[in-house]
């Protein structure tokens, strides 16, 4: 437990970052402050990341973006590991043609380059709100969890404590929350930090592209699309957002391993 | 070996066949067709956008506009993209040349990069060196394709200005070498990304394979140190990080995408995004078919790579 406890407590400040945003921002993260006065202002004591072309705090909108950014990843983590645990453990005691379906379904939807996959969704809907925005990251994320899973639950169901309860009549119910859900959290443990590593950057990435998070909403990716053409001259729009990026997907990742050496070592 | 490939290929041919249903089920279940946004507005008269509809075959039950996409699709007909006034197969084969140049370069250097770090690093595991290095490269593969594109264009573009920032080409030049000076960057982040990654598993293969009964007896029986690590150890770890790069192919093509838009390169992925901003679905949809199915395919040369690396693996296919 203790190699989790750095990781997990760089997350928890992220996240506690993101919760008290309305009271650690000190500006209105999209009001225009002074947009003739003070747009595209270098980092100072007034504006400690400095100031976006249209004159907002950039600390502001990092604050405000961490609630978008961590949010919809969190909640994408959430769906994808719902879908996959759902297809997974289907497949895993159904068994047969079922097992065989659903898994080609999963290698089908591994075949498609996930961003193009989202850009196809957004082509199609237009631009999505937060929500549905986490939804469809999760809708396109929930592959390896679903691998994992049926991997786990048949191991699980081979196992004497769970050929046991089955024997002794249990009733599916029981089963299931007794006994094959318990021993799959350790396994759920790992797929989230997977997913969440991944989802991050990719909802940076779909609100660069100006198709994720709407302006004037702020999220971490699409502060950085405000340095577009002006880079250098602008460097604290992109530095500021690169490091709340790269210091939460690397603390994921951090745990993600950590939590599977964990597990293979109990295995 | 010739069952293998008959599996795989039969097993791509399913996984495709998702892929194209898939699409066109995305499409179709979105409000509106194609056309709405351009169509459906007050200035244009009813008559004219039921005219349009009935051209293109929107008009038509479900059932015949998917059976009508999938033979179009088997006829190499990608449809029409509304946003460049051309046939999509004609704007993928375009661009789809200056992509797979991007993607390819990347991957090639990405792999030498990644191979060859991995395997110092999993053969001196207990080197203070090697395992530093493993924590860089951690926090390397953290950063995405995107900042990353950023910021090696910050410093070595508009800084140094070593390299060109954008495009292909320099105006009114038109030779290899101008072309190889604005492919350094973008295959580079490819590259990066991809190295960073398999690194981390060409390490790991690489450690388990150290202590291996078959390489100490190799060692014991007087096999020079090197031929043992590029004979035995090199060619046994193989298979593991070519599974590993048939699966990262996918994140290699959505990388491609976004490194092609920071760079402005001339490929698909570039082409992609703006298609998604006018909401010219054809295009999108040609790019992700086009895309997947090559994916697939590289996946199965992937596969049959893993099988002739190490043949106890053939039969479990």
């Amino acid at each position: 437990m203790r190699a989790l406890r750095l990781p997990l407590g760089i997350l928890a400040g992220f996240a506690l970052a993101a919760l008290l945003a309305p009271l650690l921002a000190p500006y209105d993260p999209i009001a225009h402050l002074d947009p003739l006065g003070s747009a595209l202002q270098a980092p100072s004591a007034a504006h400690w990341m400095g100031t976006d072309p249209y004159s907002r705090d950039v600390l502001s909108r990092l604050l405000f973006g961490a609630r978008a950014s961590l949010g919809i990843a969190t909640l994408a983590v959430a769906v994808a590991l719902s879908l996959g645990t759902l297809v997974g453990a289907v497949a895993a005691v159904r068994g047969g043609f079922i097992d065989a379906l659903l898994m080609r379904c999963t290698d089908a939807m591994l075949a498609i380059p996930r961003l193009l996959l989202l850009l196809l969704v957004v082509a199609a809907s237009g631009p999505l709100p937060p929500a549905a925005l986490a939804a469809v990251l999760g809708a396109t994320g929930w592959m390896s969890a679903a691998r994992l899973v049926r991997q786990e639950t048949r191991r699980l169901l081979a196992t004497e404590h769970v050929k046991a309860a089955i024997a002794l009549g249990v009733p599916r119910r029981t089963l299931w929350r007794g006994h094959i859900l318990p021993g799959l959290l350790p396994t759920l443990g790992v797929a989230a930090t997977v997913a969440f590593a991944a989802a991050l950057p990719l909802e940076a990435a779909l609100s660069f592209l100006g198709l994720g998070v709407a302006p004037p909403h702020a999220s971490w990716g699409n502060i950085i699309l405000e340095a577009e053409g002006r880079l250098l001259r602008a460097w604290w729009l992109v530095l500021f957002p690169t490091l709340a990026i790269v210091g939460a997907t690397l603390t994921a990742n951090l745990l993600a391993e950590r939590v599977s050496m964990r597990r293979e070592d109990a295995a | 070996m010739t069952r293998v490939l008959v599996v795989r290929l039969a097993q791509a041919l399913a996984v495709i066949g998702i892929v194209v249903t898939l699409c066109f089920a995305l499409i179709r279940l979105a409000p509106g067709d194609p056309f709405f946004a351009a169509l459906d507005q007050p200035g244009v008269p009813p008559e004219t956008a039921a005219a349009m509809r009935e051209a293109f075959g929107y008009d038509r039950p479900l059932h015949e506009q998917y059976l009508r996409f999938v033979s179009n699709l088997a006829r190499g007909d990608l449809g029409f993209s509304h946003s460049r006034s051309r046939p999509v197969s004609e704007v993928i084969a375009a661009l789809l040349p200056n992509s797979l140049l991007l993607s390819g370069t990347g991957l090639l250097l990405g792999t030498v990069f990644g191979v060859s770090i991995g395997a110092w690093q999993g053969w001196r595991a207990e080197s203070r060196w090697a395992r530093a290095s493993d924590r860089a490269l951690l926090a390397l593969s953290s950063i995405p394709e995107f900042v990353l594109a950023l910021l090696l264009a910050m410093l070595f573009a508009l800084e140094l200005r070593w390299l060109p920032v954008s495009g292909m080409h320099d105006e009114g030049i038109n030779g290899i070498v101008d072309v190889l000076r604005h492919l350094v960057l973008p295959a580079s982040t490819l590259a990066i990304m991809v190295g960073a990654i398999l690194a981390r598993h060409q390490r790991a293969a690489m450690r388990e394979l150290r202590d291996a009964e078959f390489i100490r007896a190799a060692r014991a029986s007087g096999i020079p140190e090197r031929r043992v690590l590029f004979r035995h150890a090199l060619r046994n770890a193989s298979a593991p990080v070519l599974t590993v790069l048939g699966v990262m192919l996918g994140a290699v093509a959505g990388g491609t995408v976004l490194i092609e838009r920071v760079f402005d390169w001339p490929g698909m992925g570039r082409a992609v995004v703006e298609a998604v901003g006018q909401r010219d679905y054809p295009l999108v949809v040609g790019a992700v078919i086009v895309t997947s199915i090559a994916v697939t395919l590289a996946t199965v040369l992937a596969d049959l790579a893993v099988a002739w690396a190490n043949p106890r693996l053939r039969n479990r296919l």
